[in-house]
């Protein structure tokens, strides 16, 4: 999925593979955890705890899990903004290519550092908005994970 | 010797202990970023700590077990899985705000919201919101502490002389120590309210009176069968609302968004992420088990609503010696007072950074002067709102929650979100929070929020539903007005 296309998803939507992936671990984690299939239980284990605690527990324990192993490979994709004045207005405007915008990875590197502008029109009078993006070779990398080609 | 000189040497030992480890802990550097963030250096433990300390509060001790014993095992359904979920929030948020907090200097939430989309008005409305309605939750914090005492010493120590020295002694530590002194009182309260619930419930089991889990079980069984069961008491879809409001609003605490900000690397959030959903399912038994099985417990009367509340020190009182019942309520102050202080110093931090500015100017130098005020003051309005509660504890609760979760959807666009634009962001809010006081004051004039609205739902689903719609679509809307005008 290249930039023009996931920018115009709704921003609840994960944009990378991964991210999809995971969504759907835990969405079907919130839904079997409201357990209608035994809503009028009263079956209890050992007398004293009703047995659809037990399961809801047991939920909670998968999530925990899920959210450990999701833990280790989220890479959010930090959006950088940055403002200026209209006097300060850039005065060359680059072009957006597939090639110059890619998801974010999962990958341990070191942090490096270099940006893409571009101009985004703003209905302030004062101000323009410049949003940068941090790209592959920006992304905060001292996260963890492998590099999805299929995110691309 | 006497009941209230046993409750006072324990009060006075565990107090003494908390302000000699806000004191420990206290901020050593004179700028408002160590004050209000303790320099960006917390570490994973801790964080974790001070994030389920500040979020276990009046609410989780007494609230729960006031809503177990109305309602039943059912009530765990209402909060265990949602907040298990808030792990999965502390991940998706915690790291991008901690990113941008350490790289841009941010120390509020509406500083965040306001620097990212470059519109102080938004981040003033954000500022008012988180305000406006963490005030009511702050109250909750003395109401629970006031009724504890009471009821322990037999009314000896009143209602609102309980609330105040205890808010007294969190503003001493608060105003010398800043952040480092609140998450330091954090692990010690934390550590101390777990333990002492683990204890409790495991004491009241074994009491020769209840005789046992199985035997209390049973008892409880033949009487009250109903407590068992979920239907009845609960339906579904109240109980998905509810594990659905839960990770939306507890990041909008301004206590623990603040807390994203103190974090000394992402690992330290990851780390606090998964522990979370770790200890919560275990964690979240002990009040229900208390409230539950108050229903076994021959009262003089039935219980209020309101007195429901009361259940864990009304149990503390039949079955535990004096010296334990005070040592239980020494756990359950604990989490009044590891909420409350957070919860002042978030709302100091907001006004002396994004609140006061816009008034007047104040030098950097200054602004740990004002926000010190700022504590003692807010401190204040907090007791001033807890002399008269009008609601149960989870009524009050519920109310404030769905207020905040209205800033839910911005700030994840805020945070994910290229295309957001201020204007858009204020609209969602302001519809949000429309439709929040048109269901306050349904509730205040008797009147039923209509089934069509919310198809059963609590009202915080429709509300967050409607936020998020309302956000997207204005944003579609401007953004498409602004190219029609630059074509």
């Amino acid at each position: 999925m290249n930039k023009k296309t996931w920018e115009l998803l709704p921003f609840w939507f994960p944009v990378s593979k991964v991210n999809q992936k995971w969504a759907i671990v835990f969405i079907t984690l919130t839904i079997v955890s409201i357990d209608w299939w035994s809503w009028e239980s009263s079956t209890r284990f050992a007398d004293w705890i009703p047995i659809w605690i037990i399961y809801s527990i047991m939920i909670q324990f998968a999530l925990a899990y899920s959210t450990w192993k999701f833990a280790k490979v989220f890479n959010p994709f930090i959006i950088e903004r940055k403002f200026e004045s209209r006097e300060k207005e850039p005065e060359l405007k680059e072009e957006e290519t597939e090639e110059n915008v890619k998801e974010p990875e999962t990958e341990i590197t070191d942090i490096a550092i270099s940006t893409e502008e571009e101009l985004v029109e703003n209905d302030s009078k004062n101000t323009n908005i410049t949003n940068i993006y941090i790209s592959d070779s920006v992304i905060n990398r001292s996260n963890i994970g492998e590099k999805n080609n299929k995110d691309e | 010797m006497s009941d209230l000189l046993t409750i006072g040497i324990i009060l006075a030992i565990y107090l003494t202990i908390s302000i000699c480890i806000g004191l420990y802990g206290r901020s050593k550097e004179d700028n408002a970023e160590d004050y209000f963030v303790a320099s960006r250096k917390i570490n994973p433990w801790i964080l974790f700590c001070t994030l389920a300390a500040t979020n276990f509060s009046a609410f989780f001790f007494l609230g729960f077990a006031g809503a177990s014993y109305r309602a039943g095992w059912g009530f765990y359904g209402i909060m265990a899985m949602g907040t298990s979920l808030v792990g999965l929030s502390i991940l998706l948020l915690g790291i991008p705000i901690h990113k941008l907090g350490k790289e841009k200097g941010y120390i509020t939430p509406p500083e965040l919201i306001a620097g990212e989309t470059n519109s102080k008005y938004l981040g003033w409305l954000y500022g008012a919101v988180l305000v406006i309605f963490t005030l009511p939750y702050l109250a909750t914090q003395p109401m629970g502490a006031g009724i504890l005492l009471e009821t322990l010493s037999g009314g000896e120590i009143p209602y609102f002389t309980g609330a105040s020295l205890l808010t007294c002694v969190m503003i001493i530590y608060l105003v010398l120590g800043g952040m480092k002194s609140s998450a330091m009182t954090d692990v010690f309260q934390g550590v101390l309210m777990f333990l002492i619930l683990l204890i409790f419930v495991i004491g009241f089991f074994l009491h020769e009176e209840v005789g046992g889990f199985s035997d209390a079980g049973q008892s409880l069984w033949d009487n009250k069968p109903e407590k068992f069961v979920r239907e009845g008491n609960f339906t579904w879809e109240i109980i998905f609302s509810y594990t659905l409001l839960w990770p939306i609003t507890v990041p909008m605490f301004p206590q623990l968004f603040s807390r994203f900000y103190i974090a000394e690397n992402d690992k330290a959030i990851r780390t606090a992420a998964w522990l979370y959903p770790t200890v919560v399912p275990i964690l979240f038994l002990f009040p229900v088990i208390i409230g539950v099985y108050g229903n076994i417990v021959d009262f003089d009367h039935a219980l209020s609503r309101t007195e429901s509340d009361n259940i864990l020190p009304l149990v503390l009182t039949e079955y535990a010696p004096l010296w334990a019942g005070a040592i239980v309520c020494i756990g359950a102050i604990a989490a009044f007072m590891s909420t409350a202080d957070s919860q002042i110093l978030a709302m100091s931090s907001i006004i002396t950074k994004d609140g006061l500015p816009a008034i007047t100017e104040i030098k950097e130098k200054k602004q740990k002067q004002v926000g010190r005020i700022l504590i003692i003051i807010l401190a204040i309005v907090g007791l001033t709102l807890a002399y008269d509660p009008p609601d149960t504890i989870f009524d009050i609760v519920s109310q404030a929650f769905t207020g905040l979760a209205v800033l839910f959807p911005t700030t994840v666009a805020v945070l994910y979100w290229k295309r957001v634009r201020a204007n858009s962001c204020i609209i969602s809010i302001l519809v949000g929070e429309t439709i929040v006081a048109w269901s306050y004051w349904s509730n205040k004039t008797g009147n039923v929020i209509p089934e069509w609205f919310t198809q059963g739902f609590h009202i915080s689903t429709p509300v967050i539903f409607v936020t998020i719609i309302v956000l997207w679509i204005s944003t579609e809307i401007e953004e498409r007005l602004s190219n029609n005008a630059s074509n």
